[in-house]
């Protein structure tokens, strides 16, 4: 398999991941699609440095994560405030699944920027060992961190949910 | 009242949000912030050498005759400054490539904020430098040129040319260091913030 195609497998098998991750941690489809894009970049020029050392999901997250952390500088003005955000008008109508997935998003963008990209791992059921492998935290710290996100993102969810 | 499970099957629900982008929108965009820097510096880089070899085929082609070797010498000078500053703006670049992004994220942070670290270092003494050795280089060159016109003339242009200079430097290039230096603070801060939520686990 040539490069060309060895990304295009890679691309299809994990785009779709990779933007759900950068949705949690923008909020926004089209940040997210930034990022995606700027990741994949990153993913053609490295891809001679892959050494099977990891698995090519760990590798490929791994590379996500940190276009997102680096972006944050250039982003940051732009993250959704969820305050000031069309979501205020979210609860007369919060009737659809679709807009009940939109809330959660912006709810994971009210986190801090590590805990986003730790809870969107989690919520697509990525195990903890790779998730710690990605991020390069410990698997004891990785589990007390989980405990915490997930408290707090529900807490936030349900305190928008409520109003 | 959701518990994280039903958020994660809220999540796990295909939407149009997070459509499997296709492979084609990829290829048309090579804007990383990585590549802008790099495409900055080298940029800069290629422009600086551009001039000193323009100045240099003046020297040796432009058929000047000065009498003096120093009028060549400020010629060679303006060269020398214009390809050291390239020098500096390339070694940029080369650090910036040699960011590696498939390392563990406190690594791959730390590496940026050596880089900006860098930089707010070389802010602090790059441009006073490049500016008084450019302006000595230009001093020394227009002692011919001016030799033997009209003091008025040469007074004029003297007046223009260090008042242009003084306000480029203390006014816009002090304003402008200033607004990176802001800059490439919060950058490390940014940073910093990041690395320390790596770091801690509670």
């Amino acid at each position: 398999m040539n490069q060309q195609e060895q990304f295009t497998a890679l691309y299809n098998e994990y785009a779709a991941g990779i933007k759900k991750l950068c949705l949690g941690y923008t909020g926004d489809a089209a940040l997210a699609q930034d990022l995606l894009q700027e990741t994949f970049i990153a993913v053609w020029n490295n891809m001679q440095k892959f050494r099977a050392e990891a698995k090519w999901s760990t590798w490929i997250y791994r590379i996500a994560v940190n276009t997102c952390l680096t972006q944050l500088r250039k982003k940051k003005e732009t993250l959704v405030d969820i305050e000031n955000s069309h979501l205020v008008m979210l609860p007369d109508d919060i009737n659809t699944k679709e807009q009940e997935v939109q809330l959660l998003y912006k709810c994971i963008s009210q986190l801090p920027e590590t805990d986003r990209l730790v809870i969107t791992m989690v919520l697509e059921d990525t195990p903890y060992e790779e998730i710690a492998s990605i991020t390069g935290i410990t698997e004891n710290n990785l589990r007390v961190k989980i405990h915490r996100i997930k408290k707090q993102l529900t807490e936030i969810y349900n305190s928008y949910a409520r109003l | 009242m959701q518990d994280f499970d039903s958020l994660k099957d809220m999540w796990q629900k295909p939407t149009s949000a997070a459509e499997s982008p296709t492979i084609t929108t990829i290829n048309k965009t090579s804007k990383t912030l990585k590549m802008k820097l790099q495409k900055q510096q080298l940029g800069g880089a290629v422009m600086l050498v551009l001039t000193a070899t323009l100045i240099a085929a003046m020297a040796i082609f432009g058929g000047f005759n000065f009498t003096h070797w120093y009028t060549y010498g400020g010629m060679v000078l303006i060269c020398i400054v214009c390809l050291a500053q390239a020098g500096l703006m390339y070694s940029l670049y080369k650090k910036i490539s040699n960011i590696n992004e498939t390392v563990a994220p406190a690594a791959h942070l730390q590496q940026w904020e050596a880089y900006y670290d860098l930089r707010k270092k070389q802010n602090k003494w790059n441009m006073p430098l490049y500016y008084i050795l450019l302006n000595i280089a230009m001093g020394v060159y227009l002692v011919e040129i001016f030799t033997g016109r009209p003091v008025l003339n040469v007074s004029i242009f003297i007046g223009v040319y260090v008042a242009w200079m003084l306000f480029a430097y203390f006014y816009l290039g002090k304003r402008n260091m200033r607004k990176e230096d802001e800059r490439l603070n919060s950058i490390v801060t940014d940073l910093k913030g990041i690395e320390s939520q790596l770091a801690k686990s509670e």
